[in-house]
């Protein structure tokens, strides 16, 4: 089981490490909201059901509902955190910020 | 205010009525104590913002960002802003100077560290029967600190709201309305009489007017779930972090939310501005009355141990049960002034249209 937690661990932090770097790489601020959308809530997934799958060592009702709720948090997150890179996507297209092309500067 | 150092108030287990130590020390601490507490809120809401709010009232411009009327001050704004400059900057002095007062960080020597702290800790689950020890000592052995903290933003929310509530709306030149079946979009211009209520159409903002409905449906979702973990939030401080301030945030973060989800028409729809107020003030009434309620019953104010008697239960218990209808005073407090603060910045005070 430590084994099946380190590598859930370990996805987790290579999606994250992956987020930051499309972060601080990526040329404007659409493309860098992708990353930050998508990695961290898959990094959060990798990482919250390692957190759950710990939690199960000593195997009781208290310990799986525990498990349980961390799992819930990986729901809201999942839900939330897409929904939010939405609507910031959405207010700059209002606001009148046109994407990033290929050739032009960095942003 | 009567709240005193921690070093001169241990006697015989009296909780909130702290008496000040003698000299000039005890002065600096005890001004440190009152404008930490009372004033600082208040000249800051106050300084600042007087002066904000004269100048136009309708000033959006292309991208939906408030941005003009701000800056065209007369002087007599001017002048309202040098003495809330001044007024900060004594506050902050007198703040900086009564600091000296303070014992060394993690000074092992100061009253905190040899005889207050260990005692709580060590009293705490006998003489309240509650695990969580900041629970205990926020609203039982110090109660009397955090009523004051609850009636700061209680006035915080009285404060935005004598500054920006406008009672005479000026009637907006255009309105627009969604039909909600084809989608349409109909601006109406002008007209003395605006149509207050048409069926099958809704009305939408004029800046920002998204119709989202994936965020509106998400945030729809989501609101139930974030009310129930802050009444649990509230509920559970005895045991866990949380507490009447958590909680009342977190509720009063599901009502914006919706607010800024769906538009603020919504949001006033089911809270109203006159039933905010009221449970603004109740919140506070909680609090207060559940002291004065040990008054009467002849016990220190706040001295839930009086309330054994009311609620059938013994003196441990009592103050277990005092501390969380105080949570709830307290919860119900910071949620209205959260919803209070959100609706009169966000509109401008004139609670119409916002964000």
């Amino acid at each position: 089981m430590d084994i099946a937690v380190t590598v859930l661990l370990i996805c987790g932090l290579i999606f994250f490490a992956g987020g930051t770097l499309g972060i601080l790489r990526f040329p404007d601020f659409y493309s860098r909201l992708h990353p930050a959308g998508k990695l961290d809530t898959l990094g959060l997934l990798f990482g919250m059901m390692a957190f759950a799958l710990f939690n199960l060592h000593h195997f009781s009702v208290g310990t799986l509902l525990t498990s349980l709720k961390i799992l819930l948090i990986v729901v809201f997150a999942f839900l939330a955190s897409p929904t939010a890179t939405h609507a910031i996507v959405d207010a700059g297209v209002r606001a009148g910020l046109s994407p990033w092309k290929k050739g032009e500067k960095r942003r | 205010m009567a709240i005193g150092p921690d070093h001169s108030h241990i006697g015989s287990h009296s909780r909130n009525w702290c008496h000040y130590s003698q000299g000039p020390a005890g002065f600096r601490y005890s001004i440190w104590c009152l404008q930490l507490h009372d004033v600082s809120s208040l000249v800051y809401h106050g300084g600042s913002g007087r002066g904000i709010h004269r100048g136009h009232r309708r000033g959006w411009c292309q991208h939906g960002i408030f941005c003009c009327g701000r800056f065209q001050n007369n002087k007599e704004d001017k002048g309202l802003k040098a003495i809330g400059l001044i007024i900060a900057l004594l506050t902050g002095g007198l703040l900086i100077y009564a600091t000296v007062d303070f014992p060394a960080y993690g000074d092992p020597k100061s009253a905190a560290s040899t005889h207050v702290s260990p005692r709580y800790i060590e009293k705490s689950m006998e003489e309240t029967d509650v695990p969580n020890v900041v629970t205990s000592v926020l609203a039982d052995y110090r109660g009397y600190d955090t009523m004051f903290e609850t009636t700061v933003i209680f006035s915080a929310g009285v404060v935005c709201f004598i500054l920006l509530r406008i009672f005479r709306p000026e009637e907006p030149e255009e309105r627009f309305y969604r039909h909600t079946l084809t989608g349409m979009i109909l601006t109406v211009k002008e007209t003395k009489t605006m149509p207050s209520r048409l069926e099958e159409f809704e009305r939408i903002d004029t800046i920002w007017t998204p119709h989202d409905l994936i965020i509106k449906t998400l945030c729809r979702f989501l609101v139930p779930f974030i009310q129930l973990f802050a009444l649990y939030v509230i509920a559970h401080g005895h045991h866990s972090p949380g507490g009447g301030f958590q909680g009342g945030v977190m509720l009063g973060a599901s009502f914006i939310v919706l607010a800024m989800s769906h538009d603020l028409r919504t949001a006033t729809q089911r809270m109203g501005e006159k039933i905010n107020a009221l449970l603004c003030a109740s919140g506070v009434f909680i609090y207060a009355g559940t002291g004065a309620l040990c008054l009467l019953l002849g016990a220190n104010f706040l001295d839930y141990k009086a309330l054994a008697s009311v609620l059938h239960v013994d003196s441990v218990m009592a103050r277990s049960y005092g501390i969380f209808i105080v949570e709830i005073g307290v919860g119900i407090a910071v949620m209205a002034t959260m919803i209070r603060i959100y609706n009169n910045v966000s509109s401008k005070g004139r609670y119409d249209e916002g964000l």
